[in-house]
């Protein structure tokens, strides 16, 4: 067992590890400070225990495992997506979650990584002549995108596909179908618009503070002023209490008031690097399927917490995507456990 | 699609690779511009604030605009009333203060436990309200005896108020706490606790009576314990409307109908179309709505089998009855079918089909001409005169005459009533039209509806000569230009003598209203709630007989004053009243009598 977890140690990239256990003990520093109920930070630090070690356990997996591992994974939570159509659980407006042993389980979160890792393969196998591959590809695409844009969840149905985009562009998608693929999504966006009331509302509160309620963001930028450069310390913020869903969507507003700005660029430096360095070690790689499946991963991070931070600044409209290690909520500390798993083990170093 | 090269894709994957870096980098570095504007340089507008405290911000609730009538006399407005606080760190003993408080002001023990309970559930400098809404001897008690009561402290409030009670609050609804729908409405916004309008003109006219809601920045410490006020932007009250109905009026019409159990008037101005007067009874008070606990109320009006929150003027629907013969005279002169001299006998019934008919006067008129048919009501000579025209013609010259139609004058739930014909009876009940049914439709009868607003509408169609009134509850310029219904013009003289008579001449249904001082015109209307059975009707005692009050006949009239140049015209609807002449008509008399006398 020691043998095995030292071998694991050898083989990982040991900073970029560090990083991640440095994100996850922040989030619960935050967590502790947000809510003095016992029960709550219990249950945050105990998602992030689990997320630690399901992280360790993936990353020691080879990537053959991995691709495998992900077919099931991908199978398995199309089913419960489908699903959840059908069952009556709908939480603010939308059916995101689904109930599993008193436990709601969103599974549209889980399927981002087991899916960023079967189209890196696909689109690997694609770009060498075989056109099948990117068929059957694009037709799981849609079928996931299309599934998640029932529930509905737009912010999920974007981050989604941007991520397959960015695989997408780095593995040579030519120009001119760029800007085909932009054209499009701003096409959907506008579409969205006008056919769905809360996806309207939320942006015309976006756009004309004044006329909607804008109650949050209102909150969330007070709370970034009130924070300062220090912050007032852990525990002795107070627009917490009034913005709802503090702990998810606006962490990082709690963050802002209570650690202040010199955290919050540590947090947000902390990501930069996460980001860079996995794009970095891209250099090293040869292989394709490595190469585009590492891009569609850490772009999906990336991109999750730029959404996040972004509508608690008030720069985009509220999405209601949570802030990957530092939010609360089971179904995203566990998914992101799984990405980071798959990618400390594509980033192995061989011996 | 893709560089299928394999040198060049690996090129490719490296440019691609720093392009998807230095796009990550770039936006993130707008992130962490906007956090130094946020947080560095925002903050330094609150740099006077200690590290520890913090702004919030405080919304000040605009007052509800006012509601005037025509005259400017106010009837709907706000109430200044205080309500009696404590805050607990302030006393001595929370207790104590609230024991000493009850030698003043009765409050109940479970009251102060309630408080009690409170007071440790919430910050201990936070207020709770004790008493809403307290009475003048109550305040004057507690202002005297300051010294012994710590930590109790007034403060301001409004409270809507409605001085009409029960005679406008069909036409002003009332208002209360919005439900989780209305909260997302824009302008109420930031105002989760503001009372909006739930019904009626209040609920219309929400957005103008709200106002703009004032807010206040106060620096709080880290428990939230207020420091200071650092802005006040005061909040706008709503806006004062005016609408047309005339109150005085409205009183009066709302006392006549009171010897009644249920019914409506409706008086419009026909010059204007305005409403000068709509009510409707039994009715309910908003004030006894607005003030707590209302469950009591709420729980006898639901429970009331004549339910008073119905708005029976725009929501009651009524078989029109004889007021609808106008309809059958006009559609038969229109079509060129009846002649104003020939004539038909009336014995008192008619046989069509295999069923009789029966006119209302058993032994008949005898010999009737259009004019005397509508003065005296005869139905054989509309049951000979339908069977020319046939129901569609009829339909369509009721619908012009302003049935059939909601007027969207405001107030939710208008119903459109309905006018039967052949097409309506086919898409609505799916079957064929029996020409039996003519003979029914032809006296207001069988499947035709109206409701009272749209039967004033239609007299007062009538009195004008046929300009397309429509009626509304707000100011109009005064040379308001109607549509104009060209054959009406043609004939309205034959049908206006006609409806002069029925009021002013022996015979006429409505003679013994009659008015000494001034002429009015117009038509009674007895609408038949129950069958009468073949062998009812043949007992000679049947109509003296006292029935059952659920069984009598609806009275109706419809007219409009002076005669010569009508000014003003009315729908009068009492709910099993008996009949038009007897119960109807000395209203409209009495309500003309009155509005002669106020010169309005």
């Amino acid at each position: 067992m020691s043998k095995y977890l030292s071998n694991w140690w050898n083989e990982i990239d040991k900073f970029n590890f560090l990083i991640i256990i440095t994100i996850v003990t922040i989030g619960i520093i935050l967590s502790i400070s947000i809510n003095t109920e016992f029960s709550f930070f219990n249950k945050h630090i105990l998602y992030a225990s689990l997320a630690i070690v399901i992280m360790i356990l993936i990353s020691s997996l080879n990537e053959k495992i991995i691709r495998r591992l992900s077919l099931l994974g991908l199978i398995f939570f199309i089913i419960m997506l489908i699903s959840i159509l059908f069952l009556d659980y709908e939480i603010k407006g939308s059916k995101r979650w689904l109930k599993f042993f008193g436990l709601s389980i969103q599974p549209s979160e889980f399927i981002k990584p087991f899916f960023l890792i079967l189209s890196a393969w696909f689109l690997s196998k694609g770009i060498q002549g075989k056109k099948i591959y990117l068929n059957i590809l694009f037709l799981f695409f849609f079928l996931v995108a299309g599934l998640i844009i029932l529930q509905p969840d737009f912010g999920m149905t974007f981050l989604f596909a941007a991520s397959f985009f960015c695989q997408l562009f780095i593995a040579g998608l030519s120009i001119s179908l760029v800007i085909i693929f932009f054209a499009i999504l701003i096409i959907l966006s506008i579409t969205c618009y006008f056919i769905f009331d809360h996806v309207q509302k939320r942006i015309n509160a976006f756009f004309d503070p004044t006329t909607a309620d804008t109650y949050q963001i209102d909150l969330s930028l007070q709370a970034f002023k009130s924070g300062g450069l220090l912050g007032k310390g852990p525990a002795h913020g107070i627009i917490k209490d009034k913005i709802p869903d503090a702990n998810t969507d606006f962490i990082f507003a709690v963050a802002g008031e209570e650690l202040g700005f010199i955290f919050c660029s540590l947090i947000i430096l902390l990501i930069i690097i996460l980001i860079a360095r996995f794009l970095l070690q891209l250099l090293k790689f040869k292989e394709p399927y490595i190469i585009i499946a590492i891009v569609g991963l850490i772009s999906s991070y990336g991109l999750q917490s730029l959404i996040n931070i972004f509508s608690a600044l008030g720069v985009i409209p509220t999405k209601g995507m949570t802030l990957p290690f530092i939010s609360y909520g089971g179904s995203s500390m566990i998914s992101s456990a799984i990405l980071f798993g798959f990618l400390l083990s594509l980033t192995k170093q061989k011996k | 699609m893709f560089n299928l090269h394999e040198r060049k894709q690996s090129k490719v994957f490296n440019r691609r690779t720093f392009f998807l870096l230095s796009v990550k980098l770039g936006i993130f570095s707008v992130i962490g511009w906007r956090f130094f504007d946020l947080q560095i340089l925002n903050s330094k507008k609150y740099k006077t604030l200690s590290k520890k405290n913090q702004i919030n911000v405080a919304i000040i609730y605009p007052v509800r605009g006012e509601i005037r009538d025509r005259n400017n006399i106010v009837i709907a407005s706000n109430k200044k009333v205080y309500d009696l606080y404590i805050i607990p760190e302030q006393t001595n003993n929370l207790e104590n203060t609230l024991n000493n408080l009850n030698d003043y002001i009765e409050i109940s023990f479970k009251q102060k436990r309630k408080i009690i309970n409170l007071s440790e559930k919430v910050k201990k400098f936070e207020s709770i309200k004790i008493i809403e809404d307290l009475n003048w001897k109550d305040l004057e008690v507690i202002e005297t005896n300051k010294i012994h009561l710590d930590g109790l402290h007034l403060e301001e409030d409004f409270q809507r108020i409605y001085p009409g009670n029960n005679a406008f609050s069909h036409i002003l609804g009332y208002i209360s706490q919005p439900d989780k729908k209305e909260v997302n409405l824009p302008y109420i916004s930031k105002m989760p606790k503001l009372d909006i309008g739930k019904t009626g003109l209040e609920k219309y006219l929400n957005e103008d009576l709200i106002g703009i809601a004032g807010k206040k920045e106060i620096e709080v410490n880290s428990y939230g314990r207020v420091i200071r006020e650092i802005s006040l932007d005061p909040s706008q009250k709503g806006k004062n409307l005016q609408i047309t109905i005339d109150s005085r009026l409205q009183k009066f019409t709302f006392d006549e109908l009171q010897s009644h159990k249920a019914g409506s008037i409706v008086v419009l101005d026909i010059n204007s179309g305005e409403i000068l007067s709509m009510v409707s009874t039994p009715s309910f008070n908003p004030n006894l709505i607005i003030k707590k606990p209302n469950v009591e109320y709420w729980k006898s009006l639901l429970g009331n089998p004549l339910s008073p929150l119905t708005f029976r003027s725009v929501q009651g629907l009524y078989s029109p009855g004889s007021t609808f013969k106008m309809i059958v005279a006009l559609a038969a002169l229109k079509h060129k079918l009846v002649n104003p001299k020939t004539t038909t006998f009336c014995n008192g019934k008619i046989e069509y089909g295999d069923r009789l008919y029966h006119c209302w006067k058993t032994k008949g008129h005898g010999k009737m001409n259009l004019e005397n048919a509508i003065k005296e009501s005869c139905d054989v000579y509309f049951y000979e005169l339908s069977k020319k025209i046939g129901i569609n013609k009829m339909a369509t010259v009721a619908y012009e005459l302003g049935l059939g139609q909601a007027y969207d004058i405001g107030l939710e739930n208008e119903k459109k009533g309905i006018i039967p014909s052949k097409k309506w009876k086919k898409e609505n009940l799916n079957e064929n039209w029996y020409a039996g049914e003519t003979l029914n439709a032809a006296i207001g009868q069988g499947y035709s509806l109206s409701n009272p607003l749209q039967l004033a509408v239609m007299i007062a169609r009538f009195a004008s000569n046929g300009k397309k009134i429509t009626p509304t509850l707000f100011k109009r310029n005064d040379e308001v230009i109607f549509g104009q219904i060209e054959y009406l013009s043609q004939f309205s003289n034959i049908i206006k003598d006609a409806l002069f008579k029925a009021v002013n001449e022996q015979k006429g249904t409505a003679y013994k209203s009659k008015s000494n001082d001034y002429f009015f015109s117009g038509k009674t209307g007895t609408s038949q709630v129950k069958k009468i059975t073949q062998a009812e009707r043949e007992s000679e005692e049947f109509r003296k007989k006292t029935i059952e009050w659920k069984n009598k006949d609806h009275a109706l009239f419809v007219g409009y004053a002076p005669s010569k140049n009508p000014k003003y015209a009315i729908s009068v609807i009492i709910e099993h009243g008996g009949s038009g002449a007897s119960t109807a008509a000395p209203i409209v008399k009495r309500t003309f009598d009155y509005i002669m006398k106020l010169k309005i």
